[in-house]
């Protein structure tokens, strides 16, 4: 019955504002003022006052009231997750979820993340994590074994009255389809769900920097920045150190899965190590930041002379032959030449997006036998016959 | 005057594959001469970029189109018989889901004797022959060959879901390994492994030639046929036996190609318009071969655009095939 009553008025209403003239003016206000609301925003939010340098999905703003960090998917056009951390627990912000820290009990999907959470020294705040078989860490796998720790299986179908039960007050999640599942329903309950691209960062430092989103949650962000701070000078050093050798080799990486060889893009993390390791990665020139996909004949062709192979995925070349006997014509393959982080993946996946340097130091070391960088290999070890 | 017609058309068909077979050779990213194909063939020298090529990928993956094509038309020629339905084939009977669901539990499970060559031939081997045999097993019981097709299909269904079930709990690495095998692939075998693959295939379709007559009198009936005087058991048996080889072997070594033991046979059908298993078995031979590499060629021409597996090409040149037919057996 209002709605009814309401309707005559309205129309009324619109038809004096048109013939008054005075809905264009109406609506020039409404759109200056649209336009103004986001040049304001954009100039508070200026990515050049983040936190972040080298992050193409995270931003991070520290501001009078509180935190603010944006996450940016890396798929989705114009879609950012806004979170707001506030100083004082009065300070409100409309448009970002608001977040109280520090973070006590966070279930993480990915071994990156229990890395990261290890390196601020907050592995005790893990309350779920994927599989025992994905862990490195001791204390992480102690608390598996006691209990402590909940294993829930991959992201997309975890067990919501396992994420209940556990008290966690946060979900890190990788977002390799979408939303976390059910996240809305989850908010409700007061638990967080953040997702976490640093899988998508096509810099090793960008990487790294995705650790100050831990500590920012768990209250360690000063530990944090200074840990970003010391890897990123590191790295760089490092970088200058294999821009001054004199050799250069060539290098190509992945393996072959069903019909489909698998290898960093031109613009992925991993050629961007090589890049920085001073070495000639075959892909360079290829623009995609993922993984790429050639077939067989092409990787022979391009590599059969190529000095070094990097990350076949295996342990030995008798299991590098059992899944691609034509392995054998690799100039690498007959010279030994072949490098992975096979033996340890776990440590790898881990450690390596908290310390690009360490990676890159493996690679420098490999590569250029002319400089010393008196260490031994981190994560890399090389492939042997059995 | 009809054996004429049917001579020239084999005498095309062979043609054909020969025509597709040698251009194939030449197809990738580097150019071949005929006397490096000849050189890689008889005299080959492992250090020439050219010639390993050859050698070890083109050679064996037109060798591997030209046997996995005939062995899966034959075999789908010989179910189709059997059943008396022309909408059977080793991928519909559930054939090649055996063989996918032991090659499955060898690469999931890690059980290493199921991880070597023989130790994969053998389980696909075994997985074809036992779902072959519950096929069999249940067409002594059921007359109606839709209920006998629908068990097949519940049977697929049954062996798939055993897979998923073998997926859920398989490593992430392994799981990527299987997920590509069951695309199919010309391009796993060896060089070396070609002889053995042929000779069994050969001797496979041999055994066939052997119960053409059998399999003539089986088109008019299984009572007919009995009533002639052929022991339809020992039919029977050959004809499951002689398909488990046959899908077996290829799912070992390509993984599973599906619809080819579907639509050749029916394409054949059509074109020769005969019931002469003798005829049909050459004609399958060569049809499904020229199929194959007519598949091959696609892939091998759309590589630099996109990669496509073997058993999404023919499944999506072999559904609407299928469907073709069903339209045409119901107007």
């Amino acid at each position: 019955m209002t709605r009814i009553r309401m309707q005559p008025f309205f129309y009324d209403f619109m038809i004096f504002l048109v013939k008054s003239k005075k809905v264009y003016f109406i609506g020039l206000v409404l759109l200056f003022c649209s336009c103004n609301s986001k040049i304001s925003k954009t100039k508070y939010f200026d990515k050049k006052q983040s936190i972040t340098k080298h992050s193409k999905h995270l931003t991070i703003y520290e501001k009078q009231e509180g935190v603010y960090i944006h996450i940016k998917h890396p798929e989705i056009k114009n879609k950012t997750y806004r979170y707001f951390i506030p100083i004082n627990q009065q300070s409100n912000s409309t448009d970002h979820q608001k977040i109280k820290t520090p973070i006590n009990s966070m279930i993480v999907f990915s071994s990156t993340h229990i890395g990261m959470l290890s390196e601020l020294n907050k592995t005790n705040v893990i309350k779920g994590v994927v599989s025992k078989k994905y862990v490195h860490n001791k204390n992480v796998i102690k608390g598996i074994e006691s209990k402590k720790i909940i294993e829930f299986g991959e992201e997309n179908q975890p067990s919501f009255e396992k994420i209940i039960s556990s008290k966690a007050k946060l979900i890190m999640y990788s977002g390799f389809t979408d939303d976390f599942s059910k996240s809305t329903h989850l908010q409700k309950l007061g638990i967080h769900c953040i997702p976490n691209f640093d899988w998508k960062e096509p810099h090793p430092l960008g990487k790294l920097e995705w650790v100050l989103l831990f500590g920012y949650l768990t209250g360690t962000e000063k530990m944090a920045k200074i840990h970003v701070k010391e890897v990123t000078q590191k790295y760089n050093q490092l970088k200058k150190i294999a821009s001054k050798s004199k050799t250069s080799k060539t290098v190509f990486s992945g393996n072959l899965v069903g019909e489909h060889w698998w290898a960093p893009g031109g613009n992925s993390y991993k050629a961007k190590l090589f890049k920085d390791a001073k070495c000639e990665y075959r892909y360079q020139k290829n623009r995609k930041k993922g993984s790429i996909n050639m077939h067989f004949e092409k990787i022979l062709i391009d590599n059969k002379n190529t000095n070094y192979w990097f990350n076949p995925g295996f342990k030995n070349k008798k299991l590098i032959l059992q899944n691609n006997p034509k392995s054998i014509h690799f100039e690498s393959f007959k010279n030994n030449n072949i490098f992975c982080y096979s033996h340890n993946k776990n440590k790898f996946w881990e450690v390596s997006a908290c310390h690009p340097d360490y990676v890159l130091a493996d690679l420098i070391q490999i590569l250029h036998p002319d400089i010393n960088l008196k260490r031994d290999l981190y994560f890399y070890k090389k492939i042997n016959e059995k | 005057m009809k054996n004429k017609t049917n001579s020239f058309w084999i005498f095309i068909l062979i043609l054909c594959i020969s025509f597709l077979g040698f251009t194939n050779l030449f197809i990738g990213e580097i150019s071949v001469s005929i006397k490096e194909c000849f050189n890689a063939l008889f005299n080959y020298d492992s250090n020439s970029l050219n010639q390993i090529i050859l050698h070890e990928l083109r050679i064996p993956r037109v060798s591997m189109a030209i046997l996995a094509g005939a062995a899966l038309a034959v075999s789908g020629l010989l179910m189709q018989t059997l059943f008396n339905n022309q909408l059977a084939g080793p991928y519909v009977l559930g054939l090649n889901s055996g063989a996918s669901l032991f090659i499955g539990l060898s690469m999931l499970s890690g059980f290493y004797f199921f991880n070597t060559e023989s130790g994969m031939l053998l389980s696909a081997l075994i997985g074809a022959f036992i779902l072959g045999a519950i096929m069999l097993i249940c067409s002594m019981f059921i007359r109606s060959n839709i209920s006998l097709l629908l068990i097949g299909i519940m049977l697929s269904s049954f062996i798939n879901a055993t897979i998923n079930l073998l997926e859920t709990f398989a490593e992430a690495e392994k799981l990527k390994g299987f997920f590509f095998w069951s695309m199919g692939s010309l391009q796993r075998v060896e060089f070396y492994q070609l002889f053995g693959i042929t000779l069994i295939i050969f001797l496979a379709i041999m055994l066939s030639f052997l119960i053409t007559k059998p399999l003539n009198t089986l088109v008019i009936g299984e009572k007919e046929a009995k009533s002639l005087g052929v022991n339809i058991k020992k039919v029977r048996f050959l004809c499951i036996s002689i398909t488990a080889i046959l899908t077996g072997t290829i799912t070992a070594f390509c993984g599973p190609i599906a619809f080819i033991g579907l639509a050749v046979p029916n394409l054949s059908k059509i074109i020769f318009k005969t019931q002469d298993h003798k005829k049909l078995l050459v004609v399958n031979v060569f049809l499904g071969a020229g199929f194959m590499l007519l598949c091959d060629m696609v892939i091998q021409l759309s590589n630099n655009f996109i990669l496509i597996p073997i058993n999404v090409l023919t499944s999506f040149i072999g559904a609407p095939f299928i469907i073709y037919l069903v339209i045409r057996k119901k107007s």
